[in-house]
């Protein structure tokens, strides 16, 4: 047999002992991490797949997660049987990306062994709850009206505003606009646009109003003439738009430019972004649903103004912190009602919530707890609170568009 | 369908052709499929957002600027990465700008956050009537400046020395460099003036709708397409292709709903490929 030279042994020995080690390591750190996810007395580890680039960004959200984390963690933990334990939030971006976020949870469950979900945003959680029911993880969610959200296995919960009090808030605000009834609806072409779209339809009639026109259109419209046209023909004088933000800021414009004047216009999921400002003057008038604003006097309001407002000026961005906050707290206080951090006995202990949060008080039925809902309205760069009554301010006409 | 429907397409479609002119260009010169085209597009709207949200100027005031800039940016891209890349391998090129179109996602996202952002100026709601149709004033301005790059651009091309020495770099660059030029700065000069064609675009499409960090690739697309219809290596062909694009566009969008929008451009695209992969408008291999 030929004998092998020493030179070439080395350099062999070398790659078999960094491969060994290398296996030793991955074996521990699995070890680790499946350990530290429901046993003992390491940190609890709670996951969330959400959206920090890409079309649709929620740092908002992901900061509200961290930010409650941190408060229970200040605390020493949260209360789990006879102990207290540190909680740990592991965070990944989907790049808006719904592939990715299913590939992620996975992950998250699977390798991680991450005892709950946090949500991400809109057409995302609808998605995520079925990952969910499938690994058998409990999913706490909002940025979803609790009217989309599919029924399932009982594994997700949705603590948010309900699209038909924003429907029904907007349509009173309406009435003191002095219009002719008469309703033009548009909205994505997404499962979330057409659900949106039916709703919003159903309470307008139940409110006395006229639909005249629903139109989908796909995400990146840039030409919105047939859905004007529509709306000039049927003379309608309040509008109903529920679309990404970029359509949105190309239908104002060319509703100005083409004469198209609505005496009221909401524009839900669009005119929510703090780049509605950019719009200027245009944008002036414009209502917005949120779910969350400062005058308000909801819990926890001073903390999350003091510590976020210079970061994010704009309110529904805060209002986004809000709602990260509050689910995160949610679970946290199954955590510690379970007394255990094994999956099933979370999800139980979700089912008899009943606390006091950043959005208002949470108590499930059916997997959902509707939050209160306020209508903003947009003047020169700010959002301010127009309905309810507590709070609000006088409705301006829609400037932007006349 | 309408006179306005016709008028709105061939407007929108002048923008189409700024988009698609500077992936033409490129792509008949070098050879190259530069898929960072649709970053460039927005580097311009971000760029110009500097001066024009920032300190209140016209865009098209600072359009100049912005073309010069992101020309800047483009040149010792071309110049000391792709060039040598391009020498190297006929694909890497493809690979090197697909990560130039992720690295410029990522840094729009952190100079400029995620947020829309659109640019505001008095015409970019503005309306006016032409011949009795009501037009976006935006749409009009924006196809008149497309008409005024694209003379320009087949001028610099077919009657300067700069163009000659491009047209020869395109027909046999081993021959062009025997002669004396320098290949290497042809190559760069082209993908500086079609990053500045694309910047100009990048303005105009701030000012009429919005852009995000993400909105580069769309618009690719919709460059590609354009580039498709009209065939390599002639400006007049990518204007015609752009206003055929936008025609096309508007009128499926007028007689069948706004989902069409975009299943006009990809069939457009792909029907043309396999039919007439020279494209509708190529005559010969002049500019």
């Amino acid at each position: 047999m030929k004998a092998i030279p020493r030179h070439r042994i080395r350099p062999r020995f070398l790659t078999l002992a960094v491969a060994a080690t290398a296996l030793l390591a991955g074996c521990a750190s699995n070890a680790t991490t499946s350990s530290s996810g429901t046993a003992g007395s390491g940190p609890i580890l709670i996951g969330t797949s959400i959206a920090l680039s890409g079309a649709t960004v929620l740092p908002q959200i992901r900061d509200g997660y961290e930010l409650a984390i941190a408060d229970a963690n200040a605390k020493g933990g949260v209360q789990v049987g006879g102990s207290k334990r540190k909680v740990q939030l592991k965070v990944l971006d989907n790049r808006s990306d719904t592939s990715t976020m299913l590939q992620q949870v996975r992950t998250l469950v699977l390798n991680d062994h991450v005892v709950a979900l946090l949500g991400s945003c809109c057409q995302q959680n609808i998605d995520m709850e079925a990952q969910a029911d499938a690994l058998k993880v409990p999913l706490v969610l909002g940025a979803l009206p609790v009217e989309l959200l599919p029924g399932g296995n009982g594994y997700t919960w949705d603590a948010f505003q309900s699209l038909s009090d924003g429907a029904n808030g907007f349509y009173q605000t309406a009435g003191k606009a002095g219009t002719n009834k008469k309703v033009l609806i548009v909205t994505d072409n997404d499962a979330q646009g057409t659900s949106t779209a039916q709703l919003w339809s159903q309470l307008g009639k139940a409110a006395g109003y006229d639909v005249v026109a629903v139109k989908a259109v796909p995400t990146g419209t840039t030409d919105f003439s047939n859905v004007l046209q529509a709306g000039r023909s049927g003379n309608a004088q309040v509008l109903v738009a529920s679309m990404v933000p970029t359509d949105c800021f190309s239908m104002w414009k060319q509703m100005k430019a083409l004469n198209y004047q609505p005496k009221i216009a909401i524009g839900l999921q669009c005119a929510q972004t703090p780049g509605w400002s950019s719009l200027g003057s245009l944008g002036n008038g414009t209502l917005v649903q949120m779910n969350w604003t400062q005058t308000a006097g909801l819990p926890d309001t001073a903390e999350i103004v003091a510590k976020y407002s210079g970061k994010y000026p704009n309110a529904n961005d805060l209002g986004s912190v809000a709602l990260g906050y509050a689910e995160a707290s949610v679970l946290l206080n199954a955590i510690s009602r379970a007394g255990s951090a094994s999956p099933s006995a979370i999800n139980k202990a979700l089912a008899s919530t009943n606390m006091s949060t950043a959005l208002g008080s949470v108590k499930f039925t059916g997997n959902k707890s509707v939050t209160p809902t306020f209508l903003g309205q947009w003047e020169n760069g700010a959002v301010s609170q127009v309905w309810p009554a507590k709070g609000a301010v006088a409705l301006s006409p829609l400037s932007g568009l006349g | 369908m309408n006179l306005a429907t016709l008028a709105a397409g061939i407007l929108t479609g002048g923008l189409y052709a700024l988009i698609g002119l500077g992936i033409s260009i490129v792509f008949g010169v070098l050879g190259m499929m530069n898929l960072a085209h649709g970053e460039f597009v927005i580097g311009g709207a971000y760029l110009a957002s500097l001066l024009v949200i920032g300190a209140g100027w016209d865009p098209l005031a600072v359009l100049p600027l912005a073309m010069i800039a992101v020309a800047l940016i483009a040149y010792p891209l071309q110049r000391y990465l792709l060039t040598p890349l391009l020498r190297a391998s006929k694909t890497a090129p493809l690979v090197a700008t697909f990560g130039l179109l992720l690295l410029a996602e990522a840094l729009f996202q952190a100079a400029f956050g995620s947020h829309p952002k659109s640019l505001p100026a008095p015409y970019a709601a503005a309306g006016i009537s032409v011949f009795g149709i009501r037009v976006q004033a935006v749409y009009l301005i924006a196809f008149a400046l497309t008409v005024v790059l694209c003379a320009a651009t087949h001028l610099l091309l077919t009657r300067s020395r700069a163009g000659t020495a491009v047209r020869a770099a395109a027909a046999d660059p081993e021959t062009a460099a025997i002669l004396g030029i320098n290949v290497g700065r042809v190559y760069a000069m082209t993908l500086a003036g079609a990053a500045a064609l694309a910047a100009a675009g990048g303005v105009m499409t701030g000012v009429a709708q919005s852009f995000t960090p993400t909105s580069g690739l769309p618009l690719l697309l919709t460059g590609f397409a354009v580039m498709a219809l009209a065939g390599i290596g002639t400006v007049g062909g990518v204007l015609l292709a752009g206003v055929t694009l936008g025609v096309l566009q508007s009128v499926a969008v007028a007689l069948f709903g706004g989902g069409w929008s975009d299943v006009v451009v990809y069939l457009a695209f792909f029907l043309v490929l396999a039919i007439r992969p020279q494209g509708l408008f190529r005559r010969g291999a002049t500019a």
